[in-house]
């Protein structure tokens, strides 16, 4: 090609790219201050994009009745009625209510709640809590009962004292159905705390927003662009 | 001419070079706790003590995290004078587990149990987490000394200042014999 023809290529290729180009830059330039603008922490609650992503809870919710109150996981988020908690945990073996806490067995920690669902303290192993639960439960006096690879143990949760004991009479949890409408509010809940801006701009910037074809179409483009870079040096050399 | 044209050209490349330069990350788990707590107390770790967060001191730990604390009662390992601080907190998007020895209202030690971010380990090495060493709070329950940042993690090593703050104004706690129940 002769330079007349490297210029009308490098005009026209630009022009052709540019929206997009001008797409990659300015989401570009959001992500690299993402931290700073807080867009991991700005949740988008529009239906048309969250179906548009699918974001469904891959399970059904587990839940378990404490009393009055319902503790439920969705993923690995858990909710204390239809408020969100703080700790996160991909399994939830149960849920004891006793007389001043309500205990969540999460398979290798306990979750501790007091009764209006603020986390008393979370005990992991550090604190004595036994390798291997499979289930809690308690006992008809009102104690915590868990089962674990190496036999039942009746801890006191206050001077963490893990006592190992067979405890033929617990009563063991076992998830049950919450009502229709707290169901209905959690996954309200799940969706509108899972698509973040931070993803959207990532799909935006690479092109996934609109699935594959997306990602090849901002391939096209980055390749007009890296031959924008080509023609340009060229056409700079040869004037 | 010609030589300054070769010379602009292969500053463009050098310059595209970089632009292509990656650091992987590395996320894990360097230490549980528990080997940690067996390695502060030479194989015997005593039995966890419980603080309380009373209003007074959730209001001073929300100061100094800049969000609530999310629990009412903290564990730790020691005698009240020499105490070992199991801690987590968010750096960008996940928690990050610290180990802290706090001992006569200074930090003994501090380190870097697990990390889960995919960015910011590098506050995981001595070359960082030493800068806490023998450091205490002033009046205004900030660390004495500032902590130089690590390019690429400053939200990391933000949670870990926030973490040697938070243990310290909790030793001071522990030590003054705060009330151990509701």
């Amino acid at each position: 090609m002769n330079l007349i023809a490297w210029m009308k290529w490098h005009r026209w290729a630009g022009l052709g790219v540019a929206l997009f180009i001008a797409m990659l830059c300015v989401s570009g330039i959001l992500l690299n201050h993402g931290s700073a603008l807080g867009l991991t922490r700005h949740y988008l609650h529009s239906d048309w994009l969250l179906d548009l992503y699918g974001i469904e809870p891959a399970q059904a919710p587990v839940s378990f009745n404490a009393g009055a109150h319902w503790v439920t996981r969705i993923g690995d988020r858990l909710y204390f009625n239809g408020r969100e908690l703080a700790e996160r945990s991909d399994t939830l073996l149960g849920v004891v209510p006793l007389q001043d806490q309500i205990v969540a067995g999460l398979g290798d920690r306990l979750l501790i709640l007091a009764p209006d669902g603020t986390i008393i303290e979370v005990l992991h192993a550090t604190e004595g809590v036994p390798a291997g639960m499979s289930r809690i439960g308690s006992t008809t006096d009102g104690r915590l009962v868990i089962e674990t690879d190496r036999g039942q143990f009746l801890p006191d949760l206050d001077s963490l004292r893990w006592t190992q004991a067979a405890a033929p009479d617990a009563h063991w949890a076992i998830p049950a159905a919450m009502p229709e409408e707290l169901n209905a509010e959690l996954i309200r809940s799940f969706r509108d705390r899972t698509l973040t801006l931070e993803r959207l701009l990532l799909d935006i910037h690479s092109g996934r927003i609109v699935n594959r074809f997306g990602v090849w179409f901002m391939d096209a483009v980055a390749v007009v662009l890296l031959s924008l870079v080509i023609s340009g040096l060229w056409i700079w050399w040869k004037r | 001419m010609r030589i300054h044209r070769w010379r602009a050209g292969l500053c463009c490349a050098a310059l595209l070079t970089l632009g292509a330069v990656s650091l992987a990350g590395a996320t894990g788990v360097y230490q549980t706790p528990e080997a940690f707590l067996a390695e502060v107390f030479n194989g015997a770790a005593p039995a966890p003590q419980a603080l309380w967060l009373l209003p007074e001191l959730r209001a001073q730990a929300e100061q100094i995290l800049g969000h609530p604390l999310d629990r009412l009662r903290v564990r730790y390992w020691g005698n009240s004078d020499r105490n070992v601080w199991i801690l987590d907190e968010i750096g960008r998007d996940q928690p990050i587990t610290v180990g802290i020895v706090t001992s006569g209202g200074r930090i003994e030690q501090l380190r870097v149990l697990i990390f889960r971010e995919s960015r910011g380990w590098e506050v995981r090495h001595p070359f960082f987490t030493d800068q806490f060493r023998d450091l205490s709070l002033n009046e205004r329950q900030e660390l004495e000394e500032p902590i130089d940042g690590i390019s690429g993690a400053t939200l990391s090593v933000a949670a870990l200042t926030r973490l040697a703050r938070l243990a310290l104004m909790l030793h001071g706690a522990a030590a003054r014999g705060q009330p151990v129940s509701r």
